[in-house]
């Protein structure tokens, strides 16, 4: 089990990260929501160690992190967001190197690296330089290096950025199997339905806080039956945003000067009244959500997650 | 895991994406070779060329000619005996050989020389040099003619006039038996403060040339290594190992320390066994210059990492502070003919140092005595670098 316990961080006038609190328990994959900027670096960092928090503690069972840092990392498996390998040593070398300064060595350090190659499908280029490899390869033995000696818990920073759909869903099955063999993850992502499909549970983080917390149920449950419906066109924010008031079931979530974003409270029929409403706006598109994390997070903090 | 384990797996892996690297071992390696050969042949070639050549024209032939020859048989002379067609026939500057210092001066003994010493005839040797033949050199042989005419004159005076019953000379039986034994009065000659000889040819260029390629690659890799660990997120991911960041940065050191191990070896080796240079007479001292020069250029390249933020930043800065230092150090020239100034002013780097202490090895025969205050400056060196570089190095 991970706890976090009001976790802060300052980086001069900004707070990367604000009194953020969070439960992890063995075997669950606890996903941190949140757009790039939203502190979800800065929190791992705090939680491997390498930043030190202004205020909090991160506990991993009873050891405190900031007390024996060494005895937590020899427990902890790290997957960075950036493809931290080195090109000109093998596949094979890589995790040799990494699992050998886990203390692992002979048969063991062997047999872990060939399980390792197995899970991530790259044993069959295990003694290939790393230069060779593609993107998606680069990630899958990124992930792996994080996990070769087999930790109690592992924190994976966006591991799937950048990468095509097939090496991203040989990772979160990677993820997925690791989590059901006992360990503790937490997963950050700025990708919706990466959290949707693999978290048990989420924190929609943003601006170094977390927003909202919960399982996909809960969380969904936090938005209702509220479709999100935006309206693209040219018309007065103004004037616009009086007409939406005097609409029962709608309220107004964002303006901008060419888009109106709105949530409609009974699914449907709110919509429905809503374009009644508007046939006097020079209104070009529109577009409707069904409710959603991004539903959420929207009306959390009047952005979308890919703003 | 002891640390000492985890710092040696990490100095490993540093040796290993070297060695993966082979632009990084031609430069370490193919490429000092050549610039020890080339600087050696511009600095007038190999040790052996430091003996004085003389071309030995014997006109007269009798066993005075002879013994005043044999006085002149010398470690630092190199004599060439020339039939009186050789000298005659090649003239001019067809016997400089500016190369080799061969015949480029002859010594020239006139007939009936034996006789007419021994009847008190005045002589005269003529020393003939060629136009281009080192002024140096021709001093020194000069030198050496004029002991040797002064030992083979006070024999002669120490043995008398002859027999005077019979009337006869002096013969050569008398005159050798003199010879053989030892001498009255002995003059030892040794170096010592500012009288020093210039180290020249590979005696210079080999410890210069390992000394600059040595902090050169190791400074330069050394730091594109580290900074591209840094861009690259390595040392970030590193620092979430069961590991403390002094172990981590102990192992960079330390692998850096192994690179340069391996190069020393390698060149120490090749200046050996390709170019015949002496190492001196001190294996330790040896290892005590090397081996603490290391040291601080391992250090001085942790430094460099952990100053910059790119590659790029570390190859430049590497190659500006590698210039520098090998110039003023006295890498590519001997630091003697430099103003007084200057030389007292590089000893602020590491490699004015390291030139000392192979200039004490090699050149004047010392042993550990002579290279513990440039070890001791190393290591001092070695200990700062250190020291900055792990204040320096930023792991997130």
């Amino acid at each position: 089990m991970i706890q976090v316990e009001n976790l802060s961080k300052r980086f001069g006038d900004i707070r990367a990260v604000d009194g953020i609190s969070f439960r992890v328990e063995k075997g669950e994959i606890y996903g941190l929501l949140g757009p790039n900027g939203a502190g979800k670096t800065t929190t791992m960092s705090m939680m491997t160690g390498l930043l030190e928090p202004d205020e909090g503690r991160v506990r991993f069972r009873s050891l405190d992190v900031a007390a024996d840092p060494i005895a937590f990392r020899q427990q902890l498996g790290v997957v960075p967001q950036e493809i931290a390998l080195y090109e000109d040593l093998t596949a094979q070398e890589n995790l040799r190197f990494w699992g050998s300064l886990y203390g692992l060595g002979g048969k063991e350090l062997k047999r872990a690296v060939q399980e390792v190659l197995e899970m991530v499908g790259l044993s069959g280029r295990s003694l290939e330089p790393v230069k060779r490899f593609s993107g998606g390869m680069k990630r899958r033995l990124n992930l792996s290096l994080g996990l070769v000696h087999k930790p109690q818990a592992v924190l994976l920073d966006e591991p799937t950025v950048g990468i095509d759909p097939q090496a991203r869903v040989n990772i979160l099955e990677v993820v997925r199997q690791v989590a059901d063999a006992g360990t503790t993850v937490v997963y950050t992502t700025h990708y919706l339905e990466e959290a949707e499909g693999l978290c048990d549970r989420l924190g929609i983080m943003d601006h170094g806080q977390i927003l909202a917390e919960g399982t996909l149920d809960e969380l969904r449950a936090m938005v209702g039956e509220e479709e999100t419906v935006s309206l693209y066109g040219t018309f007065s924010p103004e004037q616009a945003k009086l007409r939406m008031e005097s609409i029962p079931g709608v309220h107004l979530i964002k303006v901008e000067p060419e888009r109106l974003v709105l949530g409609t409270g009974e699914s449907g029929r709110s919509a429905i009244d809503l374009l009644q409403k508007v046939s006097d706006l020079t209104v070009e598109r529109i577009s409707i959500q069904p409710p959603s994390l991004n539903g959420l997070f929207l009306k959390l903090t009047g952005r979308e997650l890919r703003d | 895991m002891r640390p000492s384990q985890k710092i040696l797996r990490l100095a490993a892996n540093d040796l290993r994406l070297t060695l993966k690297d082979r632009a990084a071992l031609i430069w370490m390696l193919a490429l000092p070779l050549a610039f020890m050969w080339l600087f050696g042949q511009m600095g007038g070639g190999g040790n052996e060329d430091w003996r004085i050549t003389l071309g030995v024209e014997d006109r007269d032939g009798g066993w005075l000619a002879e013994a005043l020859v044999a006085e002149l048989d010398d470690e630092r002379l190199s004599l060439a005996h020339l039939l009186p067609s050789e000298t005659a026939s090649a003239g001019g500057d067809s016997t400089a050989d500016e190369k080799t210092e061969r015949k480029v001066r002859t010594l020239v003994i006139p007939e009936g020389f034996t006789e007419g010493v021994l009847v008190g005839d005045p002589q005269t040797l003529r020393l003939e040099t060629e136009p281009g033949a080192s002024a140096e050199f021709s001093v020194g042989a000069q030198m050496h003619l004029v002991r040797a005419v002064t030992r083979t004159l006070g024999r002669l005076v120490e043995l008398g006039p002859g027999n005077s019953a019979t009337g006869e000379p002096v013969g050569p039986e008398a005159f050798q038996a003199l010879a053989a034994r030892p001498d009255l009065v002995a003059l030892k000659v040794s170096t010592v403060g500012r009288g020093r000889p210039r180290p020249s040819g590979t005696a210079q260029s080999v410890p210069g040339t390992l000394t600059m390629i040595v902090l050169m690659m190791t400074v330069i890799y050394g730091g594109v290594f580290l900074a591209k660990e840094k861009e690259t997120g390595m040392l970030r991911r590193q620092a979430s190992l069961p590991v403390t960041r002094g172990e981590i940065f102990l192992g960079k050191l330390v692998g850096r320390l192994m690179v340069a191990g391996a190069q020393i070896l390698v060149l120490l080796l090749a200046g050996r066994f390709l170019f015949g240079v002496s190492w001196g007479n001190s294996p330790l001292g040896l290892f005590l210059v090397l081996g603490t020069y290391a040291f601080a250029v391992a250090g001085l390249s942790t430094l460099v990492g952990a100053l910059v933020s790119t590659p790029d930043q570390a190859s430049s800065l590497g190659w500006l502070l590698s210039m520098i230092l090998a110039a003023l150090g006295g890498c590519w020239w001997p630091s003697e003919i430099m103003p007084g100034w200057l030389r007292t002013a590089a000893h602020a780097f590491p490699t004015a140092w390291a030139m000392d202490g192979f200039h004490a090895l090699i050149s004047f025969g010392r042993g550990v005595d002579g290279v513990l205050l440039p070890a001791l400056a190393l290591v001092a060196f070695g200990v700062v670098f250190s020291l900055l570089g792990m204040r320096f190095l930023r792991y997130d």
